[in-house]
């Protein structure tokens, strides 16, 4: 059977299936609102909705949680923009622009933006994953501990370059955050690394309670402290559907590039749309020549570009996972969970044998993404209220939920108690000018890049040339983290002035 | 004598203290790191990435904190600088700050001794009244149906357990 055939089977029997249909609306709609609380991750709903359809057929099971995934992923920007705290990790970069939107009276605006980005992204990641699966699973296959390691020194290069006016600062609050990661039990060598003999200190310092505090609580610190002054700037949103897609065709080709980005990142297993959305930033950041107001101050091009690529990663991310078997993050493999409960083997044999599960998959990404915009759209006006809210009342409910999201992702006081430390450690950078954004990161990514650095060191037996100059993978992505560091250097400018004025003479 | 007493701003200090707590903070990362087992003997050891870590601090702190001084001792014009405006704006209303961060110490220090909602409910109605966000009713009425609303999200709908 044709690859067309097989599609159009595909989409009569989704679009047939009124249960189908429904649990996509249901789905999508649950996912908003769990990516748009903080502390609440699309981990944590795929995993209760996996026990949830233990009993159903593999088709209303997997329709639910793709959907609710791809919500969830989406969700994230709305309390990005509104209160600073990325919903989910991938939408930290949404609040680097986001949230000066949101201080400008532009909250519906920005929110409006990064609907039509994450709808154009999505769309563009599935249609990666029904054209190009095969290519770019090879293109993954060959990542070694090498390149893994360089891919994530360039996802922290490219955010300690683009958050901030100087990139120093970026590169000490990423290793901060790298630091603070290498805390708890090492998987090597299976002993406590700076526990200080403290018991919770052993399962290491998770990324939530601190991206909460470091964002959340640090930001209604700074609010409370200059209440006056912020409440007097903040406008009423009058945007309308039209503004929102006269701003993608402005930026039509930027989206494209930062769709491809998103899908090609999401397809490396462990990278995901963390890194995707942030490498998106970084290149908005520097393409786009005239935004429409200076990047970190409120410019929509910094909200389109990470909420493009990271909606485009979740297509990327399905193709390792259905080709490979290897699952990319924590939801890829709760999927693969779920397709294993169904008798489905997801791998290099998938393909001959599961064409229009494929297809299926395929066509629901697409109409998640039809339904997402709408709810979307809808909701943006009822997310953008909360601006009516005055700051005395809104921070002391951002502060209650900052607890409530730090608690109830290992249900323990203890991560409380780092949520608050980091929220007084982001407080004090936050006024000394020092991204927060770098700190998260290398907390996250800082075991991976441990690992690989370890791994390809006992590979290669110490011989780092060898290691990172020999494989052409590993060269490109030198290449780019140079391009990267020396793009937000001042070195190159005036090595050219100092060259050109010698000429001159 | 007299240049230094008047050339460096507040602003100027915070900034040369955070990069030195960076400098600092990466020397004691360092050492720490180097006496993780097998450090300096095996290429797998628990140290070795830290001390990377360590060493890209100090030397990125450390150029920091040498660039400044440079830029300091060259310019030496900080007498005028934005420090001023900010220390009078602070000075003015700099009370509210370190009262509020107190209210959530304790907030955060009830959690796991008493009930979550009661503690979370205490604590709207006590830093809303002290951010006057409106009459006593008012507040009271906030803080009960934010604490609902908790409720029913999280516990109800979304199964989280609470402390």
């Amino acid at each position: 059977m044709e690859w067309g055939e097989i599609y159009l089977k595909a989409i009569i029997f989704v679009v047939s299936s009124p249960q189908l249909l429904f649990l996509i609306v249901i789905g999508v709609g649950a996912g908003i609102v769990v990516g748009a609380l903080p502390g609440l991750s699309a981990t944590m709903a795929t995993a209760l909705l996996t026990s949830l359809t233990f009993g159903w057929d593999i088709y209303p099971a997997i329709v639910l949680i793709i959907s609710t995934w791809v919500g969830a992923v989406y969700g994230g920007n709305k309390s990005s923009i509104l209160i600073n705290i990325p919903g989910t990790p991938a939408a930290l970069a949404a609040a680097f622009d986001g949230y000066p939107m949101f201080k400008l009276g532009e909250a519906s605006y920005g929110m409006g933006v990064a609907t039509i980005g994450s709808f154009i992204g999505g769309l563009f990641g599935a249609i990666v994953l029904a054209v190009g699966a095969p290519l770019v699973a090879k293109i993954a296959l060959k990542f070694g501990p090498p390149e893994y390691f360089l891919l994530v020194v360039w996802g922290l290069t490219a955010i300690g370059s683009i958050s901030g006016k100087s990139i120093a600062k970026g590169f000490l609050t990423a290793c901060l955050g790298l630091a603070v990661s290498t805390v708890g039990l090492d998987i090597m060598y299976g002993t406590g690394r700076f526990t200080f003999g403290y018991v919770q200190l052993k399962g290491g310092i998770h990324f939530v309670p601190v991206l909460i505090g470091a964002f959340g609580l640090a930001e209604a610190l700074i609010q409370i402290e200059g209440r006056r002054k912020i409440s007097i700037e903040r406008k009423v949103d009058v945007s309308t559907l039209r503004d929102y897609f006269l701003a993608f065709f402005k930026q039509i080709s930027l989206t494209l590039r930062c769709s491809i980005i998103g899908s090609i990142i999401g397809a490396i297993p462990g990278i995901g749309g963390e890194v995707a959305s942030i490498v998106a930033y970084d290149h908005a950041k520097h393409s786009v020549k005239n935004p429409s107001r200076p990047f970190g101050e409120g410019a929509y091009e910094g909200v389109l570009a990470p909420q493009t690529a990271n909606n485009a990663a979740v297509g990327g991310a399905i193709i390792p996972l259905l080709t490979l078997g290897i699952p990319g993050d924590a939801v890829t493999a709760i999927i693969l969970g779920v397709l294993f409960i169904h008798g489905i083997r997801p791998g290099p044999l998938f393909f001959s044998q599961g064409k229009s599960f494929f297809a299926i998959i395929v066509v629901v990404l697409i109409l998640t993404h039809f339904a997402m915009l709408w709810l979307g759209l809808i909701g943006n006006r009822m997310f953008a209220s909360i601006i009516k809210v005055p700051i005395p009342i809104l921070m002391p409910i951002v502060v209650a939920l900052s607890v409530v999201g730090s608690f109830a992702i290992q249900n323990r006081v203890f991560d409380v108690y780092m949520m608050l430390m980091f929220g007084i450690i982001g407080y004090f950078l936050k006024k000394e000018d020092y991204p927060i954004g770098p700190l998260v990161l290398g907390i996250i990514l800082g075991n991976m890049a441990d690992g690989e650095l370890r791994r390809t060191l006992a590979l290669y037996e110490n011989e780092i040339f060898r290691a990172f100059l020999t494989r052409p993978i590993t060269i490109i992505l030198i290449i780019l983290i140079l391009l990267t560091i020396l793009s937000k250097s001042n070195f190159p400018k005036k090595f050219i002035v100092t060259i050109s004025s010698k000429f001159r003479k | 004598m007299y240049l230094t007493k008047i050339s460096i701003s507040k602003e100027k200090l915070k900034e040369y203290i955070t990069l030195i707590i960076f400098f600092l903070f990466g020397v004691i990362l360092f050492v720490a790191s180097s006496r993780q087992p097998g450090f300096g003997q095996s290429n797998q050891s628990p140290g070795i990435f830290p001390a990377v870590v360590a060493v890209i601090m100090i030397l990125t702190s450390g150029f920091m904190l040498i660039q400044n001084i440079i830029k300091h001792l060259n310019k030496n014009n900080d007498i005028k600088g934005n420090g001023v405006g900010n220390m009078i704006e602070e000075k003015s209303h700099g009370w509210e700050l370190p009262l509020t961060l107190i209210i959530i110490i304790v907030y955060v220090l009830l959690i796991g001794n008493i009930n979550f909602f009661i503690a979370t409910f205490l604590f709207l109605t006590t830093l809303m009244l002290f951010l006057k966000a409106g009459n006593i009713k008012k507040i009271l009425l906030l803080s009960l149906l934010v604490v609902l609303l908790f409720k029913i999200v999280f516990e109800v709908i979304f199964k989280v357990f609470l402390p």
